[in-house]
């Protein structure tokens, strides 16, 4: 399995490259391949092609990375952290409590700052980290986080959070217009500054969950396990919940509710090892790849009309959602740990 | 050389108390098995000296330091654990598994190298799964999964090696695999081996010392020929059991009797306490009788036996009162005054139906002198002594004597039984109104 990890990743930034550069070419105004490349160079009479890519899609097509990316990686940290290959930030409410902590940041003043940082992710971050820790807590049946557990958690503290956000949202009428247009989220809004406000958060978010991939594949192997092999179990496993928040709440911020991505693209990866330190930047990368696949096609199949990137990645994703939900109820009816189901 | 030492560790899951106070110690090259039934607190105590359960009161020691102020990589290098398969849904080859015991000898960022995966290889082939190296633990079978996980512990390169219940879920051809590695792992590799165990006869067959527990405490400790007593069972467990030694490797072997609740024939009356029966065996013939006299209540002593006999055997795991000698030496006269003082002391003596030879001739001597002197005699002729006489008649003649002079004494008490129901009979009638064991003989007797 070793053997296929580096392959794997090199045809993956491959796929990343290409789809960046189709999505590039894609959208109201047509561009071909030629027109695109000859926009990038500078040629001679390509100015108004450069203004859209420059300013309309490039930044679009960097914000599906960052946000494809933190997604997928914060699925695969919370799928290893719950030693569940069902997770995923979307599903167990963990993009809800960033999105009630965004909605939150928007009624009070979207254009506040902490130490030069937009309140938006932080305020997200918060609402992330709480809704983790609150599912945590509600999903632990004797000791042990069950998919069952887990997922009926997710679903109460998601509709919990989504009536906090209408309750919040009636009551400080007065912003409603902002909160609708960023509920509406997808990548419609995208915008250099978006992009530098989630970057940084989304490289925090992958480095520390890299840098603690050898930690993250001994929990999955059960917390006692991980503690015998002399991993500091509560440090690790608190930095890498920080991590996930983090990840979740660059992607909401910027994007709002986009679902699935979390939990297929490192399901998927995880075919070909399970091994963090490839499914980390395997996940990062083939998570940006189809969130900008995603994006491209919503805005491809109808031009001018655009399809928001949430409603195609929730078209795929529910049903690869329900396929793999078989799948592992199916393996696990074969060993002991059947009855958790 | 002491390698853990476990203080006076107290323990409880919320307010249930799990461990009330225990001490050990492991040394270099122990291997030391925790029983005790259920919810006794084994795994419980296995876990705080693991590092993953921190003692509310009480300490544990590695090497001489509080276990819980030492990094947990330096502990991981020194101490393995084999917990309970917790049944992992993702899919790491094997060898990925096995290296993941390399992880507390890595540096933050650095890689396993080549010789990491030698010592991998090297722990597979130890456990005997090589060929399982790129298969998927999630596809491996328990038996295999439980050497998976021993390799893993193995590839820490540990001293000391803590298993909690490794053999559960296995069946017995592959309980006794295991087992075996661990036990020559601990032989060969020098191994310190804790290892909680359910199965008491497997525990005394490889441990070479065992821990008792029994509610949070150690209710005795010692070699498997201590610890694994009769009373000491029946206090741990409430179970009555038997105690014999196992016919290849002679350590202890637990057999669990039916409870007296059930009735009849099976049944153990031990309330009844009716007095000691000295039963005259050899062989194996009078064991069925001291089985049925024991569940009937009565204590047992039996002599001249010779040692391992199975009379012998029998005798032993009842905890009856023995005069024994060597193996296929024969009943010289001080062993049969030791004999003849048991008898006299017995509420009945009961014949076997043994066959008599020049080396057990004195046992018939011994129990028609006690007969003729009062203590109640059954003698059991399901084959007529004739039958089994190799003395050349002196066995015969000696029995036809008696006979005679029983029928025209009426001091003599005797009774001459067919079936184990008429010999239970005959000694409850008997010990009505025998005398108890301390009472003088003689005299009462023969009132």
């Amino acid at each position: 399995m070793r053997g296929r990890q580096g392959p794997t990743l090199l045809a993956l930034a491959v796929v990343l490259q290409v789809s960046v550069f189709a999505s590039l070419c894609t959208g109201a105004v047509r561009m071909t391949p030629g027109e695109v490349v000859r926009a990038i160079l500078g040629g001679p009479g390509a100015v108004r092609h450069a203004d859209i890519l420059v300013a309309v899609r490039a930044p679009r097509v960097a914000l599906a990375c960052i946000v494809g990316a933190s997604l997928a990686v914060s699925g695969a940290i919370l799928q290893g952290v719950f030693m569940n290959p069902l997770a995923d930030p979307y599903v167990i409410g963990v993009s809800s409590g960033a999105s009630f902590g965004a909605v939150v940041a928007i009624i009070l003043n979207p254009r506040i700052a902490v130490g030069g940082l937009s309140a938006l992710p932080l305020f997200a971050m918060a609402g992330a980290l709480a809704a983790i820790l609150l599912v945590q807590r509600l999903s632990l049946i004797g000791g042990r986080s069950t998919v069952t557990g887990l997922l009926l958690s997710g679903v109460a503290v998601s509709s919990f959070l989504s009536a906090a956000i209408s309750a919040v949202t009636y009551v400080f009428g007065t912003r409603i217009h902002q909160v609708w247009l960023w509920l509406m989220g997808g990548l419609s809004q995208a915008s250099w500054d978006l992009v530098i406000m989630a970057a940084p958060y989304c490289a925090a978010g992958i480095a520390c969950s890299f840098a603690l991939s050898r930690e993250l594949n001994a929990i999955t192997l059960g917390e006692e396990t991980a503690a015998h092999l002399g991993v500091n179990v509560g440090l690790v496993r608190g930095a890498l919940v920080w991590a996930a928040a983090l990840l979740t709440a660059s992607a909401v911020s910027s994007a709002g509710l986009i679902g699935f991505v979390g939990m297929v693209v490192p399901h998927v990866c995880r075919m070909v090892s399970p091994d963090h330190r490839f499914l980390i930047p395997a996940a990062a990368l083939a998570g940006a790849a189809s969130t900008v696949i995603c994006d491209a096609a919503g805005r491809g199949v109808a031009p001018p009309l655009e399809v928001p990137v949430g409603i195609i990645t929730a078209l795929i994703g529910g049903p690869v959602f329900v396929y793999l939900l078989g799948r592992v109820r199916g393996a696990r009816a074969g060993n002991p740990g059947g009855a958790v189901l | 050389m002491i390698r853990i030492s476990v203080h006076g560790v107290v323990c409880s899951y919320g307010c249930v108390p799990a461990l009330e106070g225990v001490n050990f110690e492991v040394r270099r090259g122990d291997f030391t098995g925790i029983v005790g039934p259920n919810g006794s607190g084994k795994s419980t105590l296995l876990r705080t000296m693991s590092r993953v359960l921190r003692p509310t009161r009480g300490a544990v020691l590695l090497d001489g330091r509080d276990i819980y102020s030492q990094d947990p990589a330096s502990v991981a290098r020194r101490l393995a654990v084999v917990g309970q398969d917790p049944a992992t849904e993702f899919g790491f080859s094997v060898l990925e598994v096995v290296l993941m015991g390399r992880l507390p000898h890595l540096g933050r960022f650095q890689r396993e190298s080549a010789a990491d995966v030698e010592i991998a290889r090297k722990c597979l082939s130890l456990t005997g799964i090589a060929h399982l190296e790129h298969r998927r633990i999630t596809e491996t079978s328990s038996g295999e999964r439980q050497r998976v996980l021993i390799a893993r512990a193995l590839a820490q390169e540990p001293q000391i090696l803590l298993l909690d219940e490794p053999t559960s879920f296995l069946d017995i051809g592959y309980q006794a695999d295991i087992m075996d590695l661990i036990s020559s792992l601990n032989r060969n590799e020098n191994l310190s081996v804790v290892v909680v165990m359910h199965d008491l006869n497997l525990a005394a067959q490889y441990c070479r010392s065992l821990i008792l527990m029994k509610g949070g405490v150690v209710l005795d400790s010692g070699t498997p020929e201590d610890v694994l007593t009769p009373s000491n069972i029946r206090s741990a467990y409430g179970s009555e059991v038997l105690v014999v030694r196992h016919p290849v490797h002679a350590r202890p072997h637990v057999i669990v009797l039916p409870k007296p609740s059930r009735g009849g024939d099976r049944t153990v009356r031990r309330a009844r306490g009716g007095g000691r029966v000295h039963v005259v065996g050899g062989g194996a013939m009078g064991a069925r009788l001291m089985d049925a006299l024991w569940r009937n209540g009565f204590s047992l002593s039996t002599g001249v036996l010779n040692a391992g006999d199975g009379d012998w055997e029998k005798a032993r795991s009842l905890g009856a009162r023995i005069v024994e000698i060597p193996p296929f030496s024969p009943v010289t006269d001080a062993d049969a005054a030791r004999n003849s003082d048991l008898m006299k002391g017995a509420s009945a003596v009961v014949l076997g139906n043994i066959p008599f030879g020049p080396g057990n001739l004195k046992n018939l001597e011994t129990a028609v002198q006690a007969a003729l002197s009062g203590t109640p005699l059954v003698v059991v002729e399901d084959v007529e002594v004739e039958r089994r006489d190799y003395t050349g008649g002196r066995a015969s003649a000696l029995l036809s004597a008696f006979r005679e002079r029983a029928a025209s004494d009426p001091r003599i008490r005797v009774a001459w039984c067919r079936d184990d129901d008429s010999v239970i009979a005959a000694v409850e009638g008997f010990c009505v109104r025998a005398p108890r064991e301390g009472a003088a003989p003689g005299g009462k007797a023969n009132e």
